[in-house]
């Protein structure tokens, strides 16, 4: 039996690795999450008004989920003013996110530290990746800038609290996030452009990946308001239900070989990793595969061009999960534009002073990273006693898993020595 | 002549990115970076894995983030301690244990109730690290030179952290910079072109309120508040609000981020120089808000805290609690 | 082997407690010999971090005494020391020190007799509980799972979870 590990992966969030258990009989390949971040129990016995600035350990747009989850746990409705900041802080979330992940992408051909004024003329580096690196670093910069104003930190933002928003913008502000969106924006669509006629065409970086039919799961996201669609991989139709069903619908399973439990569909029961049909997965591929139009005119035009390079949905293809993030920047970019102004941030109150308070809340939001659920459970002192949390990192497990299996299949195929193709295997995982 | 450039090191345990997006966060200054340092280890960026570390005979400078909360975490903070020369905790949950720190809190063993990978089963399924006892902070398991608090740590501090350990005494601009932004200590010795005396923690010596633009009156208030419960956009002190904040322990340096926002500080940069127990100044600092002689309004006033431990103790559980075993 | 003797620390002030107490000592009332005395001007200076310190140095208990209020020698420390208690000993409860281990008490200058009852009843108690060990082990919740259900005892040393025993 041959042991081969793949470690570290890339660009994950969590500490993880592929191990390899290989003979001439018999393949197994597990994607191991290797540390355990126990938010649960963080959180259990916290006042639960400190959950929007605790669960950002998870990812940044946790903190406007758990905003969500204290306003109906509060009955404390946000007024306009406050509703628009959070709108626009998670559009400025989205940006970083998936802007991010392109300059992760970059990182895959392109040394991020080469300085481009002084090795710009070294005639072997590629002058246009420098000069992308650079621009992605600098509209980074902007983005952050965005989530700073808004959010008051960026990873782990401050301002969303029950009932509203904790402050004001102050009178520059809004000017400034109009210029942000003034330069985010073109850049977007420059980006997204980009992704179509370079990295995905002949010889560009996701060219290799044109072909490769990733293993095809149903996709889940939120709809409008509170309803969640399943989208079957196949096409052959979507399920709805209501957002506050979830917790009953989706159950965890913990493997002995991994830290990080995977979320499947309860009504299907777990099968194991071998049949797909109890499995889902979210994120920005989810969300397209589910063929709606993208919500602004430049990202639905932007859509429509990249369904003619990666192909109508459903696809389950790491080039439209690529494909998928340059539209959706587009799409922050707009809504973050749309949203910059006096009249939408600005208003008589900041928010709803909470009256009377229940046992449990939830609360559904589509964020970067895909679908998030939050449920908490409180005393009557308002202290936590159980949370429940869904999102990429349980939700998109399976997904890695079967990935990391298939690529690692293929390359035995090719007797190829699985250990060789580490970094391809963190550009494929990379969208998820 | 051409100094050669530092080879600096970053990881992290366990936690978030946070940390190591707040190094890329950096930006511009991040590409120029290359001109000082190499950077010789870095998984989550450049997928650095044992044979890069293994192939490594020295390391200038290494930036540990996340709290170690695995075997395998420990024995890479071992690891990287013994090629380095010089080993910073770069973030709270290095410096101090974090938010992972917070399940110390409670009794039982750590490997509680996730099922324990089974030795008999080798060749079945792989091995995972085992979960340690306790979650620690870096200096419980390594000793370390450097600390940069916050979580995640401000751009600035981090900048000046950089320049001054591994940009080296390259350039005067660079070093004022630095010096402009760090407690008066290190800046000295950064200025100097000497290491800043072991042990320093690149923050402020006094407490945030001296940084935070809040207008400080009287403190004295009948009511403890939750942070849901009420709230005036008035500039004023959110202690003297009613608010739990726990700027008055706890370092400053961020700038006072928080409650420039409207949100209480919740300590994480750490106890402040004077401070022995955060725990027990905040016990001392919002009792004495109290505006009451009377016994059981007094007693009714306490009983409206909830959470003492979790919310004084939030990023520095592991190594700032005096009353929690560090052993 | 020997059995347990606690170590009980007592701050005293000045004016009344510690007048108290050496007037029970000079009186001859019998008293178990586990406490340690520290003299302070008033049971207000006595912050929440020399009771903290206490326990971590190895005191299974500590007594802070003070003037009944409305007698205190500067006015109103004793007041003070009044505010402090129930957030330190609710501070003290949730880290895993036992509501009995930590005591204030008004004690008048005259009051030797009851110095000598209120130590001997902190010594008894305390060595009812046992010595006083920091908490050290953690329990984990695995992501995903619902924490079981919770019911807060009267003395709960912590927080809401079941531990895991």
């Amino acid at each position: 039996m041959q042991t081969i590990t793949l470690e570290p992966l890339r660009w994950q969030e969590d500490p993880s690795r592929i191990t390899v258990h290989a003979n001439d009989s018999h393949l197994a390949v597990y994607y191991q999450v290797t540390s355990l971040k126990s938010v649960e129990a963080i959180c259990c016995g916290r006042p639960v008004e400190e959950l929007p600035r605790i669960l950002p350990i998870l990812a940044p747009a946790h903190h406007l989920t758990a905003a969500i989850a204290l306003d109906r746990l509060f009955q404390a409705d946000p007024p306009d003013l406050a509703r628009n900041m959070r709108t626009a802080l998670l559009q400025a979330q989205y940006f970083s996110a998936h802007l991010r992940k392109f300059f992760f992408l970059m990182t895959s051909i392109q040394d991020p530290f080469v300085d481009f004024r002084v090795s710009g003329r070294n005639i072997h580096q590629p002058k246009t990746a420098i000069r992308l690196v650079e621009k992605i670093m600098h509209h980074a910069a902007l983005s952050q800038e965005a989530e700073d104003i808004l959010g008051g930190r960026h990873d782990h933002p401050l301002t969303a609290v029950a009932g509203g928003v904790s402050r004001y913008l102050k009178e520059g502000h809004y000017q400034r996030l109009a210029d942000i969106c003034y330069a985010l924006l073109p850049f977007a669509c420059e980006l997204a452009a980009l992704t179509r006629t370079e990295f995905l065409a002949e010889g560009g970086i996701l060219s290799q990946w044109t072909d490769l039919e990733i293993p095809a799961l149903s996709g889940l996201h939120i709809d409008a308001g509170d309803k969640v669609t399943l989208t079957h991989p196949d096409g052959s139709g979507t399920q709805q239900f209501n957002a506050d069903q979830l917790g009953d619908i989706i159950a965890f399973q913990q493997e002995e070989w991994t830290y990080q439990p995977f979320a499947y569909l309860k009504d299907k029961g777990w099968q194991g990793l071998e049949k797909s049909d109890g499995l889902f997965f979210v994120g920005p591929l989810a969300r397209f595969n589910a063929g709606q139009a993208a919500a602004t005119a430049l990202a639905e035009e932007e859509r429509q061009r990249m369904m003619e390079i990666v192909g109508t949905p459903p696809v389950n293809k790491i080039t439209a999960a690529f494909g998928a993030l340059a539209v959706e920047l587009i799409q922050a970019a707009e809504t973050l534009q749309s949203l910059s102004s006096p009249e939408k941030l600005s208003g008589p109150a900041l928010r709803t002073i909470p009256k009377t308070k229940a046992g449990s809340t939830w609360a559904a939001l589509e964020t970067p990273q895909g679908l998030t659920w939050h449920q908490y459970h409180v005393t009557d002192d308002g202290i936590v006693q159980a949370t429940t949390i869904i999102d990429a990192h349980a939700a998109n497990n399976a997904l890695k898993c079967l990935l990391a299996k298939q690529l690692v299949s293929a390359a035995l195929e090719r007797k190829e020595n699985p250990g060789a193709i580490k970094d391809e295997v963190a550009v494929a995982m990379l969208p998820f | 002549m051409n100094p050669k450039k530092k080879k600096i090191a970053i990881f992290t345990a366990s936690g978030c990115r946070g940390c190591e997006h707040a190094i890329l966060n950096i930006h511009h200054q991040v590409q120029s970076l290359s001109r000082w340092v190499d950077i010789v280890f870095w998984p989550y960026l450049l997928g650095s894995g044992q044979t890069e570390l293994d192939a490594l005979n020295s390391i200038d400078v290494c930036f540990f983030a996340g709290a170690v909360v695995t075997t395998d975490e420990r024995r890479m903070a071992e690891r990287l301690r013994s090629k380095s020369e010089v080993m910073v905790a770069c973030g709270a949950c290095a410096a101090f244990g974090g938010m992972p720190s917070l399940v110390n809190l409670k009794k039982g063993d750590c490997q509680g109730l996730h099922p324990a990978p089974d030795p008999t089963d080798t060749g079945k399924n792989p091995m995972l690290p085992k979960m340690e006892k306790r979650v620690s902070a870096l200096e419980q398991v390594v000793v370390v030179d450097y600390l940069i608090p916050g979580c995640q740590p401000t751009q600035s501090l981090l900048w000046a952290a950089l320049q001054a350990l591994a940009c080296g005494p390259r350039s005067q601009s660079k070093l004022s910079f630095a010096s402009s932004r760090l407690p008066a200590s290190v800046a000295q010795a950064v200025t100097a072109g000497i290491a800043p005396p072991k042990g320093a923690c690149f923050a402020g010596d006094k407490a945030v309120c001296a940084s935070c633009s809040r207008v400080k009156e009287e403190k004295k208030f009948k009511t403890a508040i939750r942070t849901y419960e009420k709230y005036e956009e008035s500039g004023r002190c959110l202690l003297e609000q009613g608010l739990v904040c726990l700027g008055i322990s706890t370092r400053e340096g961020c700038g006072g981020l928080c409650t420039g926002v409207g949100q209480p500080c919740r300590g994480c940069f750490g106890k402040a120089e004077a401070v022995y127990d955060p725990g027990a100044k905040m016990v001392s600092a919002i009792s004495s808000t109290f505006a009451s002689d009377n016994k059981t309004e007094i007693e009714q006033m306490a009983a409206k805290f909830v959470d003492l431990s979790g919310t004084f103790y939030r990023y520095t559980l592991a190594t700032q609690c005096a009353l929690l075993d560090k052993e | 082997m020997s059995a347990f003797e606690p170590k009980i620390m007592a701050f005293l002030c000045n004016w009344c407690s510690y007048v108290a107490a050496d007037a029970a000592g000079v009186s001859r009332f019998t008293q178990q010999s586990n406490v340690r005395i520290v003299r302070v001007f008033c049971s207000g200076m006595v912050d929440p971090g020399y009771v903290i310190k206490a326990f971590e140095s190895g005191a299974d208990g500590v007594l802070v005494a003070g003037c009944f209020p409305g007698d205190c020698h500067y006015i109103s420390g004793n007041i003070k020391a009044m505010r402090r208690a129930p957030l330190l000993s609710k501070l003290l409860i949730e880290l895993g020190v036992e509501k009995e281990r930590f005591r204030l008490e008004w004690i008048a200058a005259s009051d030797s007799v009851p110095y000598a009852r209120i130590m001997n009843e902190m010594c008894d108690t305390v060595r009812k509980l046992g010595p006083y060990e920091k908490p050290r082990k953690a329990t984990v919740f695995v992501s995903g799972s619902v924490a079981p259900d919770i019911q807060r005892e009267a003395n709960d040393t912590c927080c809401c979870c079941a531990e895991a025993e």
